[in-house]
């Protein structure tokens, strides 16, 4: 009796085992297949997507310029333009003011500390700088005593400052002398003499309608009494 | 066969990428920047809007007449004939005449170190026109004179001033002596 062999309906060839490397071979194509297809559709809808983002962030854009163009229609540039040259023209004019200086002050500090016997012949006013304004005088003295008493005139008054007197000589008709000194311009300010002038309540300003109308007439009105026009009365006596 | 499709589609997946979308994007960044910088241009467009609105509302309580005085203050041009032309028609209205006027433009910037030094040198909104002229008058019209341009609403400064003594008055009034004033003025004008 053969007892070796089993009779059986399975064919031997069927009930062979499968060959392993074919079939994992075949499945990693697939599936790399698979990956490649699903990574082109992804990157196809990204493209699409980049590009309705691309779409909209320009019509965004546009959106923006438009309503920036109407804001700087709104700001109207001729209306900020005249606002702009007002502002200037208000800063320039008050830095203009505040070194503006009241030539007629000084005058009438002048006038005010000469003395009788003191007259002045020339007069050269330097304000170029008006931080620096000079003033040179010639004048004559009746005595030198006079210069001494005009010198201490000088030196209180809050015009007329570091006065130097120098040149003197002796002559016929009087004491020469030539006289050099600084100008105070805080004294001769023409604002603070009118924010003085307010302050005080003597102030009478008149609007100056026109270009060349006096604001300060009342000081214009006063009668001069030295300095220039102080008429010089010969020494009767010598100078002491 | 299905690997040569599989990367096929690999590369057409990585030009796509590479070659469309990140560029794409990119630029989109770009742009994206760009409307935040539009969106805060129209935030600060509004708050100057409002700030417009109320220097508007400021600027409607000027009177316009005050204005005006400014703009003779301190004019737009120089006009420098019709300015010799009022200084003539001032001295005129005193007795006294204008000799060799002398109109030289720009001349004086360093006489307005002051001014300057407030407004600053760069920022300098206004130029300076100065005339040097001669005149002869007694000493009471000078100073009429002169304090017509001190408070003249046209800003007129006094650089320099030499007075001498002139002849006696040809009238025959002996008493009141004459002088020749040598007067240089600086007007300004906004640029």
């Amino acid at each position: 009796m053969d007892i070796g062999t089993q009779p059986s309906l399975i064919p031997h060839d069927a009930a062979a085992a499968p060959m392993p490397g074919k079939r994992s071979a075949g499945g990693l194509a697939e599936v790399g297949l698979l990956i490649s297809i699903v990574l082109l559709v992804a990157s196809g809808a990204l493209a699409g997507a980049v590009f309705l983002y691309g779409q909209y962030a320009q019509t965004s854009a546009g959106s923006k310029v438009e309503q920036l163009q109407r804001a700087k229609q709104a700001f109207e540039p001729s209306l900020i333009e005249e606002l702009t040259r007002l502002d200037d023209r208000m800063r320039a004019a008050a830095a203009i003011l505040s070194a503006h200086m009241a030539p007629i002050a000084f005058f009438d500090a002048l006038q005010q500390s000469t003395l009788t016997t003191v007259s002045f012949q020339t007069l050269d006013l330097e304000a170029n700088d008006p931080q620096r304004m000079v003033v040179k005088m010639n004048g004559l003295a009746e005595a030198v005593n006079s210069i001494a008493l005009q010198a201490d005139l000088f030196s209180k008054n809050g015009v007329i400052t570091n006065p130097i007197f120098s040149d003197i000589s002796r002559q016929q008709d009087g004491v020469h002398f030539a006289l050099s000194a600084s100008v105070n311009p805080m004294a001769i300010n023409y604002v603070q003499l009118i924010n003085a002038a307010s302050a005080a309540g003597a102030g009478q300003q008149q609007p100056a309608g026109t270009q060349f109308s006096p604001a300060l007439q009342s000081a214009t009105q006063q009668q001069p009494q030295g300095a220039l026009q102080q008429p010089y009365q010969p020494a009767t006596q010598p100078a002491q | 066969m299905r690997t040569i499709i599989a990367v096929l589609c690999l590369l057409g997946a990585g030009a796509i990428f590479f070659m469309y979308t990140q560029p794409t994007y990119d630029s989109v960044q770009a742009e994206n920047a760009q409307i935040a910088q539009y969106d805060e241009a129209l935030s600060k467009a509004s708050e100057l809007q409002q700030l417009k609105q109320s220097l508007l509302s400021r600027y409607n309580t000027f009177d316009p007449a005050q204005i005006e005085r400014l703009q003779k203050l301190l004019p737009d041009h120089v006009d420098n004939v019709r300015l010799i032309l009022d200084i003539d028609s001032l001295a005129g209205k005193h007795g006294m005449a204008l000799q060799n006027v002398v109109v030289s433009q720009n001349a004086s910037s360093q006489g307005s170190q002051s001014a300057t030094a407030i407004i600053g040198a760069s920022q300098q909104a206004y130029d300076s026109l100065t005339i040097k002229f001669t005149t002869q008058g007694s000493y009471e019209t000078f100073r009429q004179f002169l304090a017509a341009f001190e408070s003249s609403l046209r800003i007129v400064d006094l650089v320099s001033l030499n007075i001498s003594r002139g002849s006696n008055n040809a009238q025959g009034n002996a008493a009141v002596p004459l002088y020749t004033y040598n007067i240089t003025l600086r007007t300004y004008w906004l640029k």
